[in-house]
């Protein structure tokens, strides 16, 4: 209850501190313009966390992920220290580690826990765009052996299925119409980084069988087949082996923990005997 | 007898809270019945569900998991009991007055057990916890389902190749009574089958392809909801030889995967067998050593042990669950 009352009276009194230093009206107005909420949440958007964020596949804007980070960590503190100021206890220092472990598991920088995450992150994203790429290619051959549907038409109809290369298949679908199927293509294989396994077999294979009919378009792709399984295989093994490193390394945690959970009981039995109390 | 105690102070508020809830639901049910009619007619209408991010994210867990699926419905449904259990949690642990210390700094020490309070933090963590868990379960069961989904999908085109010269929306149910009970792709294909027969515009019936092949997320199924759409805007004389190259298609993939699959099968699933054998000869080692007693007051006694012996568990299951996600991938390139 005294904490309480000395709470009181430092807020009253701050505030008519700042009651007296904003008496001015031109003081005030400058207060109100630096203290606008929505004017510093403004400040923490930022542009290269905003892109790492995209890349790996987290759809929220930076400015909210920054304020849920600096929210989070002041609530651990307040609630730390609010309710031992209150209980009139000791502080600890647990809310601080804890603040501290907040931050270095959300944080963007590259030698923290959180810049690991992203990283592992944009790898997964990566890894999922390429198999959306095969895919619209397998989804292209069977459009090609079946229904021969014209390519814009065709690309604008399957590209809500995608999530990711969704936004470029569209603008794709729109260039073909407007600047002609070859300049499309090579915008398309601009989107993708230039040491890309496949993406340049895609344009090719596409550019060697759209507006040729018939027979030779399925002898064509029977030939392409066997290269595009080759491709898809390779994707395969290659996400498959980081899955089996990810699962050896979760399944590798039990026995270390229990590794050490029974040298900690020895230690703590012995240090136990040599002092009882 | 503090443990008696408690058991009475937990059931004697767990069932006050239940009669609570009970007497409220029957209340809002009679009131509700009157304007039910009204607000779901404006809800449907609006769709306002779609708009927040949450009940669209459990829709999408639901779509596969649950075996009596409405749209938007089971996902408030399912988020309003994971508040009330939230709510009850903390209510019971705040009117739990004092439990049995468990933890002590020297076990070896203690004629009767001490007993403390539950502070408010605490009590808020745990209730959250507790309220998280369906939230866990119903995504390990997502993701196994998601697995799952993309191998019925071959059962669900070769089924419906027989119905292939029905109309689509005929097609698919007749699929949907063909397949098992055990087939996760059940229940969606009835919703799919409902939107392909009463659609009032080609986007509405896009929207709801969309969501199926989004729910499997295999190329596949993106294959499968491409030929319905086109054989629904064309008719349906190419519609058996596009799900007989379909199948051919999968058949050949499932092979290819299983080939990839044999080299290295082994290192997860045999890490589940690795671990528990390890906990096994530790724990026999450690008792050995300091014998029955003296372990166990050792490792459920003292914060060390607990805490240690905690993250032991969770961490073994965590690593089964995930070996057993991982070691089945999805039927796709």
């Amino acid at each position: 209850m005294r904490n309480l009352f000395f709470l009181l009276v430092l807020a009253s009194l701050a505030y008519i501190a700042v009651l007296v230093a904003t008496s001015q009206p031109r003081i005030r107005s400058m207060f109100r313009r630096q203290l606008n909420p929505n004017r510093l949440a403004d400040r923490l958007q930022s542009e290269v966390l905003q892109e790492i964020l995209r890349q790996s596949g987290v759809q929220i804007s930076a400015k909210r992920f920054n304020l849920f980070r600096i929210v989070l960590i002041l609530l651990v503190i307040l609630v730390g220290y609010g309710t031992s100021f209150f209980q009139n206890e000791k502080p600890t220092m647990l809310p601080l580690l804890l603040a501290f472990v907040v931050w270095f598991a959300t944080s963007p920088h590259r030698h923290t826990l959180g810049g690991l995450i992203f990283s592992r992150l944009q790898k997964r994203q990566y890894n999922k765009k390429n198999g959306e790429l095969i895919s619209f290619l397998k989804l292209y051959e069977h459009n090609k052996r079946l229904q021969n549907l014209n390519f814009e038409h065709f690309v604008k109809r399957i590209s809500p299925h995608f999530s990711l290369i969704h936004k470029e298949l569209v603008i794709l679908s729109e260039r073909v119409t407007d600047d002609g199927l070859q300049d499309a293509l090579e915008w398309f294989v601009r989107q993708f980084p230039k040491d890309h396994p496949f993406v340049g077999q895609i344009r090719t294979i596409i550019l060697a069988t759209e507006g040729v009919d018939g027979e030779e378009v399925v002898k064509y792709l029977d030939e392409e087949s066997k290269t595009i399984a080759r491709i898809s295989n390779d994707l395969y093994l290659s996400r498959w082996n980081t899955i089996s490193a990810f699962a050896t390394l979760i399944n590798a945690l039990p026995s270390l923990a229990m590794f050490f959970l029974v040298i900690l009981l020895v230690l703590y039995n012995i240090s136990i005997v040599k002092n009882p109390f | 007898m503090t443990f008696i105690r408690i058991f009475f102070q937990v059931s004697y508020f767990g069932g006050l809270a239940w009669i609570v809830m009970l007497l409220a639901e029957s209340r809002i049910k009679k009131g509700s019945l009157r304007i039910k009619h009204r607000f779901r007619h404006h809800a449907e209408k609006m769709q306002s569900w779609r708009k927040v991010w949450l009940i669209r994210h459990i829709d999408g867990l639901l779509y596969l998991t649950s075996s009596h699926y409405q749209p938007g419905v089971s996902a408030i449904r399912f988020i309003l009991r994971s508040s009330y259990l939230i709510l009850i949690v903390f209510i019971t642990l705040m009117f739990v007055d004092e439990v049995p210390r468990i933890a002590y700094q020297n076990p070896f020490l203690i004629q009767e057990p001490l007993t403390t309070s539950i502070p408010w933090t605490g009590a808020l963590v745990l209730s959250l916890v507790f309220g998280v868990l369906p939230y866990v379960v119903l995504r390990i069961r997502y993701s196994h389902n998601v697995v799952k989904a993309s191998y019925d999908l071959a059962d669900v085109v070769k089924i419906m190749s027989r119905y292939a010269h029905l109309s689509v929306s005929s097609a698919l149910r007749y699929t949907a009574d063909d397949l098992s009970a055990a087939n996760v792709l059940k229940r969606p294909l009835y919703v799919l089958s409902s939107v392909f027969s009463s659609y009032g515009s080609f986007a509405e019936l896009q929207a709801e392809a969309v969501k199926f092949s989004n729910a499997i997320r295999t190329t596949f199924a993106t294959q499968f909801v491409l030929d319905l759409l086109y054989i629904e805007k064309e008719g349906v004389q190419h519609f058996k030889r596009s799900l007989l190259y379909l199948n051919d298609s999968i058949e050949h993939q499932r092979q290819a995967i299983l080939r990839a699959k044999d080299e290295n099968r082994d290192a997860i699933s045999l890490g589940i067998w690795v671990n528990a054998f390890v906990i096994l000869l530790l724990s026999t080692f450690a008792i050995r050593h300091l014998t029955w007693r003296v372990f166990f007051k050792l490792l459920l006694q003292t914060t060390i042990g607990l805490y240690m012996s905690a993250f032991v568990f969770i961490s073994f299951i965590v690593a089964f669950v995930i070996g057993r996600i991982l070691s089945r991938p999805k039927l796709d390139y």
